[in-house]
């Protein structure tokens, strides 16, 4: 064995393929059926595609980090359940491109946070967290409420994601730009805080 | 004088300037980003500074500007004098370091300004992501060209684990950041929900175990011999020891899916493969602790050593913590809780960045051709250091296994028995406390800076160093 | 001057179980008895609700718990420095481990008198300094107790460093997979 490793630590190009072949293993295993597995494409019953307002409302989430503080994953433990409602299932991602699973909880957990409060709650949270929990710890974010959605990018973003297998019709693209005209981007993102977790 | 009889080390020494640099911006955004969660209102509501876009600015800039940096320069340093050869293209050497820089400050930049795909350690969007690939394969075709090149028949341990570094990083940084543009900084990813959850931490978990594991280990392999003075301990032992590690590090990656949406074998494959992992990762400190355990004197004498030899203790305590919190149980407790958070450090800053800050205290007199300016400050540096790592990692053990215990108790009714809230009030003080350690570990590390400046600015007056490339010893020629 | 109390020290001749169940078992005692009585007295306070109490027999099963994790510590503690000793001080023996971890234990059992007021922010205030006091007396008294000299004994006291937060973070995660299967606070998972 020693030998065939003293051939190969002689050669780089063994060396090269040794490892990309080696290292590559586990991502077959793990990967690859996967993305043949059609269980995990199935999405749960009565799910709709996000709407043009509520996925221009998650990207603002994605663009300002929510993630960080903030998971959507309910796991299938007692206390959670209780706390935030029914574990999570793959079925329930299946429009989420790039998923927002997060991986900290420095606020609670959104999986199904949508429903749970009222738009004006949302809105006075997130233009200041303080002013309806007075201990948190999460930023201001008042911007939103001031700014108009940019709404160059929502054709081509439904389109991309129509060509990706997301059930929209041409009807929904071509009206997306004008269902966002005078609409800011808390209303936006207001929307798509509304629409987690419901289905 | 013909420069090929010569090693080349610009370049080295201006990625190490750079690594330092970012080093201060880095962690000084960390620092920031533990400030504003124990006093808020220092988002002040600009929104580029808010938590949430600042956070994947701090993570980035460590690993990759501080990481990348230091990595690349180790490796340009190591790999020729490993291989008796001069650098395959210091021209291409050079755009490698400079390319890198660029990408990362305008990556970096772009953040801020919200451009990000959220995949951790992956934010950059697509424009950069091709940048980075690109100067990637070049640094690739330069190190790998060395090694063709080289003199020396036998290949040297610490290049197999750069050469890993360099592969696998290619291999994840390309998978895991596929994605369609809608705009000319935006797009989506190719993968979807649980999908991507799974190729997002196939890539997360080999980025730390191949970015900052076995490209650490390169630059481990190399100083610690060189610093010692005597050869690593058991060949043997490397062989195994790499070889089950690059096959073991990759299946990991669903331990940080514990109890999600992904199917169950993967999670139980994951954790498997976690306790497996520790045998050689553990293996390696083992024959690190055996190289060193002859190399008495030079502890006082070498500042870095210190710094070295502290690393390990740390890379074991990480490596024997991951595995442990890969375990079903465990995690139930621990996920989503700043443990994992204190884990991270425990191996970034204990593992990672000492390894760094060891290595370029014994490369800057070498490449300066001049003394350390002050061994004092290095020991100083030293001390603050390792305070404000225990600080860091102690404080986040509190406050993790305090929230992971308030989310689940139940009282006696078995109705929750704590609010949200309850549990966030209950790590303040442990913030405030990691706080501490990250700004005595902020202020060490500009005690360093300090040191390197003085230190190069005293190497500025004397000649160049050139290091001319020695003959092979006789049987080892390629 | 406590350089000159440990050479002392170390002309001394107790044996390793006159050590442990002479000196080191009584006040490893401290810390457990304080924390019996600071949490069934008093309970901890965690933030806006009321304090955590526990009945007598909980309270009393944690400090017996703790109790002999300290013993289980000290004793595992010693036989690594005897093993780890073999590379880096080959003329100690198993008593001379236990008289590092007597003298280097002593300030952190005393501190452990902190138990009785469960506060988080008077533990961290008050067992910081007695932490960092301890860590000096145990760098100090290795290369003398253990016959070795200062170098090495660096080397060591880091290795040991080593094995105390591995052991300790082991200790963590027995205890959360503990947690998880039942034993200790209900948890709904």
């Amino acid at each position: 064995m020693l030998k065939l490793h003293k051939t190969i630590e002689s050669n780089s190009a063994l060396l090269i393929f040794g490892i990309l072949i080696v290292a590559s293993i586990g991502g077959f295993v793990q990967i690859l059926p996967n993305l043949f597995d059609e269980s995990l494409r199935k999405g749960v019953e009565n799910l709709k595609p996000y709407t043009a307002l509520e996925l221009t409302g998650r990207d603002i989430y994605i663009r300002e980090g929510c993630v960080g503080c903030h998971s959507q994953q309910i796991r299938p433990l007692v206390a959670e359940v209780m706390r935030y409602g029914k574990k999570s299932v793959s079925g329930e991602f299946i429009y989420d491109r790039p998923f927002l699973w997060g991986s900290k909880r420095t606020g609670p957990d959104l999986a199904r946070i949508g429903g749970k409060y009222s738009d004006k709650w949302h809105k006075l949270h997130l233009i200041k967290p303080q002013s309806v929990v007075p201990e948190s710890i999460m930023p201001a974010y008042p911007w939103l409420a001031k700014t108009q959605i940019n709404a160059n990018s929502i054709q081509a973003k439904l389109q991309l994601l129509q060509k990706m297998g997301h059930p929209y019709s041409d009807l929904q693209i071509q009206n997306a730009k004008q269902n966002l005209t005078s609409k800011t981007e808390m209303q936006a993102i207001i929307a798509y805080l509304q629409v987690l977790g419901t289905y | 004088m013909d420069k090929k009889l010569y090693y080349t080390d610009s370049a080295t020494v201006f990625l190490l300037i750079c690594s330092m640099i970012w080093a201060i911006i880095g962690m000084f955004a960390g620092v920031y980003l533990a400030a504003e969660l124990v006093m808020p209102w220092l988002n002040f509501d600009i929104a580029e500074i808010t938590f949430g876009r600042l956070r994947p600015f701090h993570t980035n800039a460590v690993i990759f500007g501080f990481g990348g940096s230091a990595l690349i320069a180790t490796a340009y340093y190591s790999v020729q004098r490993t291989c008796h050869a001069r650098l395959f293209s210091p021209n291409l050497a050079w755009f490698v370091a400079v390319a890198w820089q660029i990408s990362m400050a305008v990556g970096l930049a772009s953040l801020l300004l919200g451009y990000t795909s959220s995949k951790e350690y992956a934010e950059f969007e697509w424009p950069v992501d091709i940048a980075v690939a690109l100067v990637w394969v070049s640094f690739g075709i330069v190190f790998f060209g060395t090694l063709a090149t080289r003199k020396i028949r036998p290949i040297y341990v610490s290049n197999w684990f750069y050469g890993a570094l360099i592969i696998v990083v290619a291999m994840l940084h390309i998978v895991n950041n596929l994605a369609l543009p809608y705009s000319w900084m935006q797009s989506y990813s190719v993968y979807e929900g649980t999908q991507d959850a799974i190729v997002q931490w196939w890539y997360g978990h080999n980025a730390v175990g191949f970015f900052l594991t076995a490209g650490f280990l390169g630059m481990f392999y190399y100083t610690l011999p060189k610093q010692a003075g005597r050869p690593i301990w058991s060949y043997r032992l490397s062989v195994v020891a790499f070889w089950a590690f690059v096959y073991t590090y990759i299946w990991v990656g669903p331990h940080h899916l514990h109890y999600t949406a992904i199917p169950d074998w993967l999670m139980t494959t994951a954790m498997v493969m976690s306790l497996i992992l520790l045998a050689p990762s553990w293996a390696t400190m083992v024959n690190a602790v055996m190289t060193m355990s002859g190399a008495w004197g030079k502890l006082r004498s070498d500042p870095g050593m210190k710094f070295v030899i502290v690393s390990m203790v740390f890379y074991a305590l990480s490596t024997f913590e991951g595995p442990m919190l890969a375990i079903k149980s465990v995690n139930v407790i621990s996920h989503f809780t700043d443990w994992t958070v204190g884990h991270v450090h425990s191996g970034a800053l204990g593992w990672n960045a000492f390894v760094t800050f060891g290595t370029i205290y014994f490369l800057t007199p070498k490449l300066t051709g001049v003394e350390l300016f002050s061994k004092r400050l290095a020991n100083i540096h030293f001390w603050i250091a390792l305070i404000g790592v225990l600080l860091y990692i102690i404080a986040l053990w509190g406050a993790g296994i305090s929230q992971g215990l308030m989310w689940l108790s139940l009282d006696d009714f078995g109705q929750l028995k704590y609010s949200f809230i309850d549990a966030m009030l209950v790590t303040i003080p442990y913030h405030w406390i990691r706080l501490l350690g990250g700004l005595l570990f902020l202020f060490g590390t500009l005690l360093m800076i300090y040191n390197l400046f003085k230190t190069f600015m005293a190497g500025r007056l004397t000649k160049p160093v050139l290091v001319k490339i020695p003959p092979v010893h006789k049987g080892y020629e390629i | 001057m406590t350089q000159n109390i440990i050479q002392r020290l170390a002309k001394s001749n107790y044996s390793s179980p006159q050590l442990f169940f002479g000196y080191i078992f009584w006040i490893g005692l401290i810390p457990p008895v304080s924390a019996f009585f600071g949490t069934y007295l008093y309970g901890w306070p965690l933030g806006v609700v009321e304090p955590v109490r526990l009945s007598l027999a909980q309270a009393a099963a944690v400090s017996i718990f703790y109790e002999l994790a300290l013993m289980a510590g000290f004793i595992s503690t010693a036989i690594v420095i005897k093993w780890m000793a073999s590379v880096y001080a080959p003329k100690a023996t198993l008593k001379d481990a236990f008289m590092v971890i007597a003298v280097a234990g002593t300030p952190i059992m005393i501190g452990g008198v902190a138990h009785i007021y469960p506060s988080i922010l008077f533990h961290v205030l008050a067992l910081s300094p007695i932490f960092a006091w301890s860590g000096y007396l145990f760098f100090i008294s290795i290369p003398i107790f253990l016959k070795t000299n200062q170098d090495r004994g660096i080397f060591m006291g880091c290795a040991v460093l080593g094995y105390l937060v591995t052991a300790f973070l082991s200790l963590l995660g027995l205890s959360a997979i503990a947690w998880v299967n039942g034993i200790g606070p209900n948890l709904g998972v």
